[in-house]
Order: C-alpha cells, then structure tokens, then sequence
C-alpha cells in the first residue's frame, strides 16, 4: 500500500477527529482531501489501461477507484462549500460517517491488487463498494456531476440496453 | 391471516435493472422486460413494509450482487466497445443498478437463517425433485394424447390428436423441462429456505400465507403463450407439500391487493 495514500487517509481522519471536537471546519483539509482524489484518479487510469490484468479485474479495481475519487471529490466540494458558507459541523459529522467506508474499501482494493481476482472477491468488492454509497448517499456525498464523467448519453444508453439483456441471460441460464 | 412474501434473485435483479437517460424530450427510460411487474411487487412490499411482509434471505442476498457480479464479468469479456469508453460507462450504469438493489433490500426484512436448521426442508426438497426427475424421463406425451384421442367421434381424430398433442406438451412442461433443465442447488436452498421460514412463521403466528415470488418456472407455473394452458405440477406440489405458494411477481401483487388491508 502507498505510504503517501496512508500518510494522507491518517492526516485526513485525524483532521476529522480534530474538527469533530472543535466543531469548526479546519480550512487544510480541503488541500488533503484534493491530494487523495489526484492519487485515487491516477489508481483509475491506471486500472483504465492495466493490460496485463484480467479484463474483468482491472474492470473491478477501476470501478472501486471511480467511486473512491467521486466521493472523495464530492467531499472536497461539500468542506469548500461549507468553509465558504460557514455551514461547520454538519459537514464534519457527515465525513465523519462517510471517511471510515472509504478508508476500508481502499484499504481491500490496495490489498487485492496484483492478485487474480475470484468470483467471491470480485462479489465482495461489489458488495463493499455498495456499503460506501450506502453511507455516502445517506450523508448526501455521492457524487454528483462526476459520476457521468467520460461518458455520453447515447453511449449510457447502449450500455444499459446491454446490461439488462446480458443479466436476462444469465437470469435464464440459472 | 399474517402474508409473507420471500423474493427470488431473478426479481430482484430486474426490479434494479432501470435507467433514465436525460438529454432528449421526453427522457428515455430504459429497463429490464420485467422491470414493471417485479417493482410493481417491491413498490407494493414497500407500501405494507410496517406489516413486514417482504423478506429476505443471506441465500437470495448473496445471490443478487453475484448475478451482478457475473452480468459485469460477461459484458467486459463479451463487449466490442473500446476499454476507454467502456470501463466508465458501465461503471456508471452499474453504479446506478447496483444503488436500486440496495434500496430494494433495505425494504425487505432480513431473515436469519442457520444452515442446520435447513438442512432437513433441503433434504425433502431435493427429494421432491430427484421425483419429478424420474418422472420427466418417463411420461408418456404420446399415450396420454392417444388415450384421449380414442375417445373422440371419428371424423374428428385428426383433429383431436392435434389438439390434445399440444395440450398433453403444454400441461407437462413444468416436469417435461427437467429432462434438460434441472434445478441447481442454489434453487434447492431457496426452496428449503422459504418451506423452514413457513414452518418458522406458521408455529408463532397460526395462519400464514407464504409466497414466493420468481420467474423460475422450477418453482412458479409455466404459463402458455396468449393465456394458453399452463403446467403447474411441481408449483402445486410444493403449495401441497411446504405450504409454499409459487408465483409470479405481478400476480402475487394481484392477491396481495385482495387480501392485505
């Protein structure tokens, strides 16, 4: 695991903690939080154009990056905001429940990468990717305008269309 | 009268498969062909959700994010879209099934389950089935068609042997289809789990009415094309010996507006 991505999810969490007890939003968080998300970013294209990994892996690790850098964006957009409007604790309370998911997803998909991934591993990554938005939509920090990054409507058209004939298939065949 | 309804993956699956696409006057909605009736069913277990009458299963819960799992896993190795474009769009259509799958399972009430406990219903279910097995290598299609064939006026036999032909072939398919389409054992559990929860609910509370919603016509009735005939053996088998009652989801829906108030 990057030292440099423990060192800042341990400044990020302890600045949580600190900001949790102050109750007043501490302005350097938003440089931290901007400095995971490039890291998490360089993790996805990385996954993006992994050839030496199985397809459906390397699919699997970028879509866990994709929502840890969207929600780690939408949290450096919720602090600024918050700074800008003076709106403290309750944007602290909400990454206080939101930073603990986080931290534990990219703690798996560091620990899972170079290995071949199995069905039940790949059904776990789904499963904690879920719990993350879970969280993170129960706090209002799912990503907003992001999340349809590098992408068109007509191509998330044909996608979906795929998607819903492919999971017909597989619901007929079991 | 307390109802219960256990949802099988497959209605699940299709109750998440639903996107808008903004962009174009009107929006474009794109679904799964059973989205209508299975969310018609989960709209209508949210609505009685404080009569708990939607449940789920580790089994069934488990089974969803594997089907998604697998449904991602064929479309990344069968897809002839360029990585680039690809990998985020199904991410983003995915992310958007997958957070319709977990508002539907927080609506249904989680059932514990232990494996001891199940083991004897699995047991009686494999049971049922290894019979049906046995049965659908021997029925005899065209015996029961010329039986009934020789009972009709003469003049009318040709006609009356196609006519009870195809409803010998419509009425057994429910058992005729494990010639080449067995129940796998994630079937089996599902059944033995529904039959342990019945039995769980009809000792503390009496009169109970236990679904299970599915599209698997190993357990719900395979109806004909138009409303023609349907063959329901092993459905009725399983009301008769677990007190399961098999279907599908919009016409669970249908008798759950009839009987919950």
């Amino acid at each position: 695991m990057g030292s440099s991505e423990i060192d800042l999810f341990g400044d990020i969490l302890g600045l949580l903690d600190s900001m949790d007890k102050a109750r007043k939003v501490d302005e350097s968080v938003v440089g931290k939080l901007d400095q995971l998300a490039d890291s998490l970013s360089r993790s996805e294209v990385f996954w993006l154009n992994n050839n030496d990994a199985k397809p459906v892996d390397a699919f699997m690790l970028f879509h866990a990056f994709r929502n840890l850098h969207g929600i780690s964006l939408e949290a450096k957009s919720r602090f600024a905001v918050a700074i800008a409007k003076h709106e403290n604790p309750r944007t602290v309370d909400d990454a206080m429940k939101v930073f603990p998911s986080v931290f534990s997803l990219f703690a798996t998909v560091k620990s899972l990468e170079g290995q071949p991934l199995t069905p039940g591993l790949r059904s776990m990554i789904v499963s904690r990717i879920q719990m993350l938005r879970g969280t993170a939509a129960g706090a209002n920090m799912l990503p907003s305008e992001g999340e349809n990054k590098g992408t068109s409507q007509p191509e998330i058209r044909e996608q979906a269309r795929a998607l819903a004939e492919t999971a017909q298939e597989i619901l007929s065949e079991a | 009268m307390r109802h219960k309804v256990l949802t099988d993956t497959n209605v699940l699956i299709a109750a998440s498969i639903c996107m808008t696409i903004e962009g174009s006057s009107p929006p474009i909605q794109l679904k799964h062909r059973s989205f209508d009736n299975c969310m018609g069913l989960i709209g209508l277990l949210r609505k009685f959700r404080s009569k708990r009458i939607g449940l789920l299963t580790p089994t069934i819960e488990n089974e969803a994010w594997s089907v998604l799992e697998r449904v991602v896993r064929k479309e990344v190795e069968t897809s002839r879209v360029p990585r680039e474009q690809l990998f985020p769009t199904l991410s983003t259509v995915l992310s958007t099934c997958e957070d319709r799958l977990r508002g539907i399972l927080q609506t249904l009430q989680r059932e514990p389950i232990i494996a001891d406990d199940v083991k004897p219903w699995y047991a009686r279910v494999e049971q049922m089935y290894e019979e049906f097995i046995q049965q659908a290598q021997v029925v005899d299609l065209k015996f029961e068609t010329e039986y009934k064939t020789d009972a009709a006026a003469e003049g009318y036999r040709g006609l009356a042997h196609r006519i009870y032909e195809k409803q010998a072939k419509m009425t057994n398919r429910q058992v005729t289809q494990l010639r080449y389409d067995r129940p796998n054992e994630a079937d089996k559990t599902l059944l033995a789990e529904a039959a342990y929860l019945y039995a769980f609910y009809k000792e503390r509370e009496a009169q109970v009415t236990f679904y299970l919603a599915s599209g698997d016509s190993h357990f719900s009735p395979m109806k004909g094309t138009a409303g023609g005939l349907t063959s329901r053996a092993i459905t009725d088998r399983i009301s008769k010996d677990f007190h399961v009652i098999c279907d599908y989801p919009e016409e669970i829906s249908n008798s759950l507006r009839q009987e919950v108030k």
